[in-house]
């Protein structure tokens, strides 16, 4: 997260010296580290680069914050950091989704982003994707009952609903037992976000972000 | 008699004259020369020195021979005495009347004897000798012998001692009575073995001491005595007082030194002692008593005992009665003293400690009460200054006190400590009472101190500590009560008899001083109450300083609230002796914020009409006769006589006679109303001068009616004086803007003059369009006879004409030309008349322009149009409208009607009716509206109706309809309607309510459109018969055509709607309560038809029900037809739908349909009823239901839809894999949703880092039937934009079809499909 922050004062240094107009700030203290006003920017602009809008500050504040938690404990876990290919093969299959490279470029102008910028934000979503993933699996335990109770109560209606033929269960019994696993990750993921973050001592100081 | 005789006795009277002349020369010789008295007198002392045994000494003797009275004066009997003392009797006078009872037996009597100062004198020296003497006897006794000899007896009617005494030795006793009947008698005795003695008994009757104070009634006394040389006994006293008794005892012992013994036992009636007294208020009762007194042991000693019962006090101070008491008594040290004593009184005993000393006569008592009634105690002490009795506290009450006073209650002392207690059974009428008093009483300076005492009832506490007197008090008082009614009766025995007694209620706190002599006390503290009532005068909290007394009451500092009003005020009355005079003064000053005049109206007993919020500065001077209230007015959100204003101002005085308001200013929204007013009550007079500005007329609500509203500004002034019902003076009145209803007519001006006699108005007008004017007289006098004249011309009046004709609103703009004359009396509002001579009338209704031919002349009158003339003229009218209708009371009315009536007009009356055309009437109108008699023709020609939600209409309607009184009938009237033709015969009665109607139509070729969705063309003869509630529509028609609206998807409501479909909803009760009973039949051509859907039938079918829900029974044969359905064209074959359920429509349906799809010939059969409707399949050639229904939804059969999922599912795992694999996606991007706002990309680690094929499963599959033959499907992977698949399919024929392919690797390729089916 330093690491992040580091680079992004440094990129925000390297604006002000090109333009001599971006003025950076920051929007907040967290303990003693702090969120800058660019960092809010720059996801607001990877969401609408992807999703074609963008959530409002207060909700975009939340969101980093939420960043911040996890990465943070990344960090003090020693959790090691995605590996450069990973990073460019999900920078691939985003900038392939656009369809052309010009639509693209075209698309990335229009947010505001760098391809670097993407990388960075790419790396970070493997980043907390594979942490949370890391920080809750290995506690998990999934009963046999439950993957029962699942196929019957779950997969049974749903593909009759579809008018297909329910399968064996042996045949779908790993994949019951992935799904529920990540609805567990899920659930302890979002407990552990409430948690932290109410603990968590941040001085606003910008007052666009309370909602 | 001889001659000798005769001489004889003649000598002998001659003799005995002679004698008794000589004999009474010898008494005359004797009386003047003294020697009678002379021999008298010798004989006397003789006689009474042989009675005393002394010498007697004798000064002068008379004696009157006439009244028999002799006097001895200067008698002295000596006793042994030695000489130089005094005698042992004297006398200066002796006065004896004589009275002879027997010269015969020589009896005489004393009569009246009187001593003139006599002194005794008794002397007994040491050796116990005596100065009396010893009488002589007349003969000597013989020694050893009993002697008694009766020495003397008296018997005196009537015995006087004056001015005398008896000295015993040192002791002087008073000698000074009268009375009847002495008896005195001394007998010598000498017992053979005792000592000689005298003894004597006497007796006196009713006998009087002089000195009356100490004894002012007279007595009787008796007794008997013993006396011997060394001793006197009195053996018997008796004394009688004419209401007590006593008897008495005594011993003396050694006369030279006397030791004597008293014993007395009597019984006391203490009013005499109230007569010795003179003390009318003394105790009255019965004390018995007993008991002795001696000097014996050379003290005087004095012991007895005593019962006192009946005792009655009757003090101011203190009166109670039945007080019983007992105790002994002794003297000693100079006191009497009780040591113990028990008495009973007030419900309780007493006991305690007496002491009298005798040398400054004060008693003391120390007592302990116990168990007396507080109610008896405070009945005790109750009197005019105190009314404790009114308290009507009831318990027990405990006393320990010393209590001291001189003689006969002089110079009361006491002081104690009381304490009360409640009683154990709560008391049936009366509070329970809990105190304790520590108090200290001082008689003599009328006061009393109370030490930090405190008296409690369930609701109230009272304490108080201080001094409470006659010359002064200082008696700190704090008084709180939860409830001040329990103390009303007490309140009012403190004021002045005869005040009118109204209810005291409240919650009161009160502390402070009672001050001033006791008979005149002055309460001064703060006193706060809540809720709390005076009589009808009620506050819910009033709060100051309060000082009463007898001179004045004052109320300061105080704020007093009644709901929402409040207010501070000062108070004060001037008093004498508690009472308000007439002639006191009294005042207060007030300030209000806000209070509500219902609020003060309750306090004044006053019903204005008026409410509102009153602010304010009120002054209150002047006496209780002529008081003068004085104030400052602001009223706010008020409310007077119905009229809203939102504010009222004003400087009010009020006096006996006057009532004034100066500066007065009255806000009703923009306008402004202001002025002075005087009005003198006495003589009824006022003087006033008010100017009102851009005052909206609409707010004035006297002026306003909900069907002619009038709006505008009005302005005015008026200035006067005089009479209250006949002023003089004058004014102007402007209203601006003037607007009847929605029009907006002008200014209106009118100048007003008064002379007190009649009142004159002028009015014009300044209107855009035309003009008003008018003069107005008013007598004022009686019933206020008035006169006007109006003229209008060329003026809307609308909202007039509305009102005046009752006329539903009118659709255009009016004008009037006319001259309107007003009568009546102001006073009697039933008799004003308004008499309208209209020479134009222009006003649109219906939107059609009418107006009069020639001028139109009607009276108005309360309610009451009377038509003299009116002609009306329009489109299509011409009519003369003559008579008169009552809007109100019995509504009659009596109209007659001739000419032409455009029927648009009908609407007006009836707001579902739309006619139009024109009739011909000529009618009358008679009876009420309730029960009207309508006698006349209508003819109609080419006339067209219709009405209300009937889905059918008339038009080229004729016919005549004539009105028989109560009946219209109309026979043979023929219209046009849904394109058909009707013929309409029947009745409507209409003379009671509710108006019944029976008509008949045939119909020929009529389109009916319902209910909603559907259309009938049909024919036939149907009735109608009921009243305007509800009818029955009966018949039998005849259906050629069913027509179903596009939209209606029958299909579907078959299939999903079980219920009856339903008709247009109504708010007509009419309609809602119209009843079926139809019979339809189909024609043999009769076609039902919907878009897409087209069938010939044959239908029995019977219409039941309601309007609202409609019910069918019978059937419905589908001969023949076709149908588009999900794009298939069905052929039917055969059809049947029976409608047998008698409470909703619900068919069987049995149907049996056929299409081709493809190659394919696909028969559906539908049956059963609607809410469980099956349906089955068959093919030619034969497949699968599954197939079938492939075919019919997709186009191809089941087998080839397979075969185009092959490139993208193999089996049923691996569409749960798909399943399975969406919803692990979705959790992981529901986690990055939360972190990075984002849904639509995702990247899997695991997929990225091991680059695992994304699931295959993750496809969109899009189809489309072009054409019946020709198929295109588009088949892509999502993620990868090259996985995409495109297949067109061709049917050629049957068994014959081309497809082409462009699959995921863009190949492309070709198949030929060749079907054959075996059987």
């Amino acid at each position: 997260m330093r690491r992040f922050r580091w680079i992004s004062l440094g990129l925000g240094w390297l604006l002000l010296v090109a333009t001599q107009q971006v003025v950076d700030r920051i929007i907040a203290r967290i303990g003693d580290d702090i969120l800058l006003q660019s960092e809010l920017e720059e996801l607001r602009a990877f969401q609408q680069l992807i999703e074609g809008r963008s959530a409002g500050r207060p909700e975009l504040f939340e969101q980093l914050v939420r960043q911040w938690i996890v990465v943070t404990e990344a960090e003090a876990a020693r959790f090691s950091p995605p590996a450069p290919p990973q990073v460019e093969a999900a920078f691939a299959q985003l900038a392939d989704s656009f369809g052309s490279r010009e639509t693209w470029q075209a698309r990335l102008r229009e947010a505001g982003l760098t391809e670097a910028a993407v990388r960075r934000l790419l790396e970070r979503q493997l980043l907390v994707s594979s942490y949370l993933d890391y920080k809750f699996r290995p506690a998990l335990t999934i009963e046999e009952s439950e993957i029962e109770r699942y196929y019957q109560q779950e997969l049974i209606p749903q593909m009759r609903t579809r008018h297909q033929s329910p399968p064996e269960l042996e045949s779908v019994r790993e994949q019951i037992r992935e799904l529920l696993a990540q609805r567990e990750i899920s659930r302890r993921a979002t407990q552990w976000l409430e948690t932290a973050r109410a603990q968590l001592r941040v001085e606003i100081l910008d007052a666009s972000l309370t909602p | 008699m001889s001659r000798r005789l005769q001489q004889s006795a003649t000598w002998g009277l001659r003799l005995a004259g002679l004698l008794l002349l000589l004999l009474a020369g010898a008494v005359a010789i004797l009386v003047r020369t003294g020697l009678d008295e002379r021999w008298a007198r010798g004989a006397l002392v003789r006689q009474i020195e042989r009675l005393a045994g002394g010498q007697v000494e004798l000064q002068a003797f008379r004696f009157r021979v006439l009244g028999l009275r002799a006097e001895l004066h200067g008698l002295t009997i000596h006793g042994r005495e030695p000489i130089g003392t005094p005698p042992f009797f004297h006398a200066d006078r002796l006065v004896v009347d004589v009275r002879i009872d027997s010269l015969v037996r020589r009896q005489i009597s004393l009569d009246e004897v009187t001593l003139d100062r006599p002194a005794v004198h008794v002397r007994f020296d040491e050796q116990g000798t005596s100065n009396i003497p010893a009488p002589r006897l007349r003969r000597q006794p013989t020694p050893g012998k009993p002697f008694h000899e009766r020495l003397f007896e008296l018997a005196i009617d009537r015995l006087r001692v004056n001015e005398g005494y008896l000295l015993y030795n040192h002791v002087r006793v008073p000698l000074v009575a009268e009375g009847g009947g002495f008896q005195f008698a001394l007998d010598y005795e000498q017992p053979a073995d005792a000592e000689p003695r005298y003894t004597g008994r006497f007796a006196w009757k009713q006998f009087v001491v002089v000195a009356r104070r100490y004894l002012p009634f007279p007595t009787d006394i008796a007794g008997e005595f013993t006396l011997t040389r060394e001793r006197f006994l009195l053996s018997h006293l008796r004394w009688t007082l004419p209401h007590s008794a006593f008897v008495v005892t005594a011993n003396v012992e050694t006369l030279a030194r006397p030791q004597w013994q008293v014993r007395y036992e009597g019984q006391l009636n203490l009013e005499d002692l109230r007569e010795i007294l003179r003390k009318p208020n003394s105790p009255s009762g019965l004390v018995d008593l007993s008991g002795q007194l001696d000097n014996t042991s050379g003290t005087l000693n004095l012991q007895g005992r005593y019962h006192a019962r009946g005792i009655t006090l009757r003090y101011t101070w203190f009166h109670a009665g039945g007080i019983e008491t007992r105790g002994e008594y002794r003297l000693a040290d100079g006191r009497i003293l009780v040591p113990e004593f028990e008495a009973r009184a007030l419900g309780g005993v007493i006991h305690g400690r007496l002491e009298f000393t005798l040398a400054d006569q004060r008693f003391r008592v120390t007592s302990q009460a116990r168990g007396m009634s507080v109610a008896e105690v405070l009945a005790a002490v109750d009197n005019p200054t105190l009314p404790v009795a009114a308290l009507g506290w009831r318990g027990s009450m405990d006393v320990d006190a010393e209590t001291t006073w001189l003689r006969d209650f002089k110079s009361v002392e006491s002081r104690g400590i009381s304490i009360w207690a409640p009683p154990v059974v709560p008391p049936e009428a009366g509070r329970p009472v809990t105190a304790r008093l520590h108090y200290h009483y001082v008689m003599d300076q009328d006061a009393v101190e109370l030490y930090q005492s405190e008296i409690s009832t369930p609701e109230s506490v009272l304490t108080f500590d201080g001094r409470l007197g006659q010359a002064g008090s200082a008696l700190r008082v704090e008084f709180r009560t939860e409830d001040l009614q329990p103390w009303n009766d007490f309140i009012y025995a403190l004021r002045e008899p005869g005040t009118e007694r109204v209810p005291i209620l409240g919650r009161v706190r009160w502390n402070g001083r009672v001050t001033g002599r006791l008979g005149h006390p002055t309460f001064a503290g703060h006193l706060r109450a809540t809720r709390a009532a005076y009589g009808t005068l009620l506050w819910d909290e009033i709060e100051g300083h309060l000082n009463y007394s007898p001179d004045g009451f004052r109320l300061v500092q105080a704020r007093a609230r009644r709901g929402e009003a409040a207010a501070e005020l000062e108070f004060w009355l001037e008093l004498d002796d508690w009472e308000f005079r007439p002639e006191h003064e009294w005042g207060a000053e007030a300030n209000l914020v806000r209070a509500s005049t219902d609020g003060l109206q309750q306090l004044f007993h006053t019903r204005f009409p008026v409410h509102g919020l009153l602010t304010g500065q009120f002054r209150l001077r002047g006496t209780r006769r002529d008081p003068e209230l004085t104030g400052l007015v602001d009223m706010a959100d008020v409310t007077a006589w119905g009229q809203v204003l939102e504010r009222v101002r004003g400087q009010l005085t009020v006096r006996k006679d006057e009532l004034r308001v100066a500066n007065a200013e009255l806000r009703i929204g923009r306008g402004r109303i202001t002025g002075d007013l005087l009005y003198r009550l006495r003589e009824q007079i006022v003087e006033f001068d008010v100017a009102g500005a851009i005052v909206p007329v609409e707010r004035i609500q006297a002026v306003q009616t909900e069907r002619l509203p009038l709006g505008g500004e009005l302005s005015f002034q008026l200035r006067g004086r005089g009479p209250l019902r006949a002023p003089q003076g004058t004014g102007s009145v402007r209203i601006v803007n003037l607007t009847v209803g929605e029009d907006v007519l002008g200014s209106l001006q009118a100048s007003l003059s008064a002379d007190g006699e009649r009142v004159d108005v002028v009015l014009e007008s300044s209107l855009p369009a035309g003009r008003i004017s008018g003069r107005l007289a008013m007598t004022l006098s009686g019933d206020y006879p008035m006169q006007g004249d109006l003229t209008v011309e060329g003026v809307d009046l609308d909202a007039f004409i509305e009102t005046a004709f009752h006329l539903g609103e009118l659709t255009g703009d009016s004008r009037v030309d006319g001259r309107f004359h007003l009568s009546g009396q102001m006073a009697r509002p039933e008799t004003l008349v308004i008499e309208a001579d209209i020479s134009r009338l222009e006003f649109d209704y219906q939107y059609l322009r009418l107006r009069n031919e020639g001028p139109l002349r009607f009276a108005y009158r309360r309610e009451e149009i009377r038509l003299e003339q009116a002609h009306i003229r329009g489109p299509d009218t011409d009519f003369t409208l003559s008579g008169f209708v009552r809007f109100s009371g019995d509504r009659t009315l009596d109209l007659r009607l001739n000419g032409a009536v455009n029927l648009r007009l009908v609407r007006g009356f009836d707001a579902d009716l739309d006619a139009r055309g024109v009739a011909q009437v000529n009618g009358a109108i008679e009876g009420t509206f309730t029960s009207p008699r309508i006698t006349g023709r209508v003819s109609v020609r080419e006339a067209s109706a219709t009405y209300g939600e009937l889905p059918v209409g008339l038009s080229h309607l004729n016919g005549d309809f004539l009105f028989d009184r109560s009946r219209l009938v109309f026979e043979g009237v023929r219209a046009e309607s849904g394109g058909g033709t009707l013929r309409l015969d029947g009745t409507v009665s209409y003379g009671e309510r509710p108006v019944r109607f029976e008509i008949s139509a045939r119909a020929e070729r009529v389109r009916i459109r319902y209910p909603e969705g559907m259309s009938w063309l049909a024919g036939g003869t149907l009735r109608l018969a009921g009243t305007t509630r509800g009818g029955l529509l009966s018949g039998r028609v005849t259906v050629e055509r069913l027509f179903m609206s596009e939209g209606l998807d029958l299909t579907g409501w078959l299939v999903t709607s079980p219920v009856t479909p339903q008709a247009p909803p109504t708010t007509s009760g009419f309609l809602r309560n119209l009843q079926f009973d139809v019979e339809a039949f189909s024609t043999p051509d009769a076609r039902v038809e919907w878009t897409g859907a087209r069938f010939e039938s044959e239908a029995s079918l019977r219409v039941r029900g309601t309007w609202e829900q409609p019910i069918l029974l019978g059937h419905v044969h589908l001969l023949s037809g076709e149908m588009t359905l999900r794009g298939n064209r069905y052929r039917v074959l055969r059809g049947d739908l029976n409608f047998s359920n008698p409470f909703r429509i619900n068919p069987d349906i049995d149907v049996e349909a056929q299409t081709t799809v493809r190659q394919y010939e696909i028969t559906l059969n539908v049956t059963g009823r609607t809410d469980k409707l099956s349906l089955s399949y068959r093919s030619d050639p034969p497949l699968p239901p599954s197939d079938i229904l492939t075919l019919l939804a997709l186009g191809r059969t089941g087998e080839e839809t397979e075969l185009r999922r092959a490139t993208a599912e193999t089996s049923p795992e691996l569409g749960a894999g798909a399943l399975l694999s969406e919803a692990i996606s979705s959790q992981v991007t529901g986690r990055l949703e939360r972190l990075f706002g984002i849904t639509r990309f995702r990247v899997d680690p695991f997929v990225a880092a091991t680059g695992t094929e994304q699931n295959a499963t993750a496809r969109i599959t899009l189809e489309q039937q072009i054409t019946r033959d020709l198929t295109i499907t588009y088949v892509t992977n999502v993620s990868s934009a090259q996985e995409q698949i495109i297949q067109f399919e061709y049917n050629i024929t049957r068994d014959l079809a081309i497809v082409a392919l462009r699959d995921q690797n863009a190949t492309f390729g070709f198949d030929i499909k060749f079907k054959r089916r075996f059987d």
